[in-house]
């Protein structure tokens, strides 16, 4: 049994906010949520499957506050910011399974007015929790270990961000549109050796939602169907000891959705990479296959990502790095991105021509502790 | 960085063993009799092969810097984290004293360390050797 062809996208929305001190984070949620029923043409009373992480609170409450009534199948999985693209494999695992039909996600949160959502201690607490230890510091260790061992430099690393920033100015939206050179990138404070500001993301408020649901409604729907043909997802953690920081989870799962899509790295049109950080989006093209272990520097270099010059177009909304990353979780808005992509509904001015196959990917948690991947093949079935 | 501003460890029935040392200054790993591996943070069942409960064993604490950095900005003040891999195998996360920033290396020799932070309790650190 495969995942591939059981469940489509028919519904996306990204909230167009990213500061919002006026509105509640369940309030947000359900924004996400009614817009992308919109953009579904369905209802609340349709959908029967939800799928949230931890950005969304109690999980109970999140279901009752937005009134829906009608769930067969639900799952709140958090695996950080890749979340929502796990979530996408579980909505059409139970869609295959018949455990429910039109499946919603949501992601939202406010990260400059609320405090952050207390996580549920886990047994290394004592060890690990006094440090103080934030995303900054621990992907930067990452970063660091992959520089020793494959003379990966700072500058390959900015040129993430320049291509980022060449897509955030089209997105009217995004909360950095400025285009960045690479010497700006360098020329930006450190905040944890080897990586400077611009080497990390924006925190921004909102979120988005999508609609999963099987080909057949989404054909009845009438929208364009983005069809999910590969799917998988992993944890990597420090295995008591003999952790390896030199690769992600996405080891794991890109290569895996890519066999059960029956495609080729080379095949990829569009792909959105989790870029929680430069150094996230240079570690999982390397483990999904689209250039050698090692050789993540050269690929980035030169415009290799910007849509229109490169030969890989990737976040092309201008990605977390640039546009957005609601509630310090990058995951889902990978996934609209993709999805706009393969509809021909992206900016014209970053629209990969003829875009049929795309490729979504995200690490979520913390890179060189313990942390969550996930990765989706996405086409669009004529 | 203040010592002071670093929130004591919060022992649990598993660990206890473990902090009751470091009060003493002695650092503690555990080793699984059934594989010989040991590992780090310590668990009282071998989480690499599953199939013993492991022993306690006191450790120099003494190795290399696999990786480091320097956090620039914190409410802390500047603190460096790293992972310390002990010459008996496991790479430990672990938080350098603040004399050693400026130092930090790959490849460079460290030994883990104790230090009070708040309410006099001892957390593990590590310093260049």
């Amino acid at each position: 049994m495969t995942i591939k062809g059981v469940a489509s996208i028919v519904g996306i929305y990204e909230h167009p906010l990213r500061k919002a001190p006026d509105k509640s984070t369940a309030q947000l949620h359900y924004e996400c949520a009614q817009g992308a029923l919109a953009d579904a043409g369905l209802t609340f009373d349709d959908v029967d499957g939800y799928f949230c992480a931890g950005d969304a609170g109690w999980f109970l409450s999140m279901v009752d506050y937005m009134g829906l009534r009608n769930l067969t199948y639900f799952d709140a999985t958090d695996i950080g910011g890749s979340s929502y693209i796990a979530h996408l494999n579980d909505a059409a695992t139970a869609i295959a399974m018949g455990r429910c039909k039109i499946a919603l996600v949501t992601l939202a949160g406010r990260p400059k007015n609320d405090k952050p959502m207390p996580r549920p201690a886990g047994a290394e607490a004592g060890w690990e929790t006094p440090y103080g230890g934030s995303p900054p510091n621990i992907y930067a260790m990452a970063a660091h270990r992959h520089m020793h061992e494959y003379g990966t430099t700072s500058e390959q690393l900015a040129w993430i961000k320049v291509a980022a920033s060449h897509h955030a100015q089209h997105n009217e939206h995004a909360m950095l549109r400025d285009v960045v050179t690479v010497d700006d990138v360098l020329n930006s404070p450190m905040i944890a050796d080897p990586l400077h500001r611009m080497d990390c993301c924006v925190v921004s408020e909102g979120g988005g939602a999508f609609i999963i649901t099987t080909p057949e409604i989404a054909r009845s729907l009438g929208k364009a169907d983005v069809r999910l043909q590969g799917a998988a997802q992993a944890i990597k953690g420090q295995d008591g000891g003999r952790i390896d920081l030199t690769y992600s989870g996405a080891v794991h799962t890109g290569p895996k959705a890519m066999e059960e899509a029956g495609v080729k790295p080379t095949d990829i049109k569009y792909a959105s990479i989790y870029d929680s950080f430069t150094i996230t989006v240079l570690m999982q093209l390397e483990d999904c296959g689209f250039c050698e272990k090692g050789k993540g520097g050269a690929f980035v270099a030169d415009g290799n990502l910007i849509s229109g010059q490169g030969k890989l177009p990737f976040n092309t909304d201008g990605g977390g790095l640039c546009n957005n990353h609601p509630v310090n979780r990058g995951g889902l808005t990978k996934v609209l991105e993709a999805v706009r992509q393969l509809r021909g509904e992206a900016h014209p001015a970053v629209q990969v021509p003829n875009c049929d196959l795309a490729f979504v990917t995200g690490i979520g948690g913390t890179l060189a502790v313990r942390h969550g991947a996930a990765s989706a093949v996405l086409e669009r079935i004529a | 960085m203040s010592y002071d501003k670093i929130p004591a460890p919060v022992p649990t029935p598993e660990s206890q063993p473990f902090w009751d040392a470091a009060a003493e200054g002695r650092f503690l790993i555990r080793r699984c009799p059934a594989c010989g591996e040991a590992h780090f943070y310590p668990r009282t069942i071998c989480p690499l092969c599953h199939k013993a409960d492991t022993e306690w064993e006191e450790s120099p604490g003494t190795g290399t810097i696999y990786t480091w950095t320097v956090m620039r900005k914190s409410p802390r003040g500047a603190f460096a984290l790293a992972y310390l891999e002990l010459d008996e195998g496991p790479r430990v996360y672990v938080q350098f004293r603040p004399e050693d920033n400026d130092d930090l290396a790959i490849g460079k020799r460290a030994q883990i360390m104790f230090h009070p932070v708040q309410d006099g309790q001892p957390m593990m650190f590590a310093k260049l050797i």
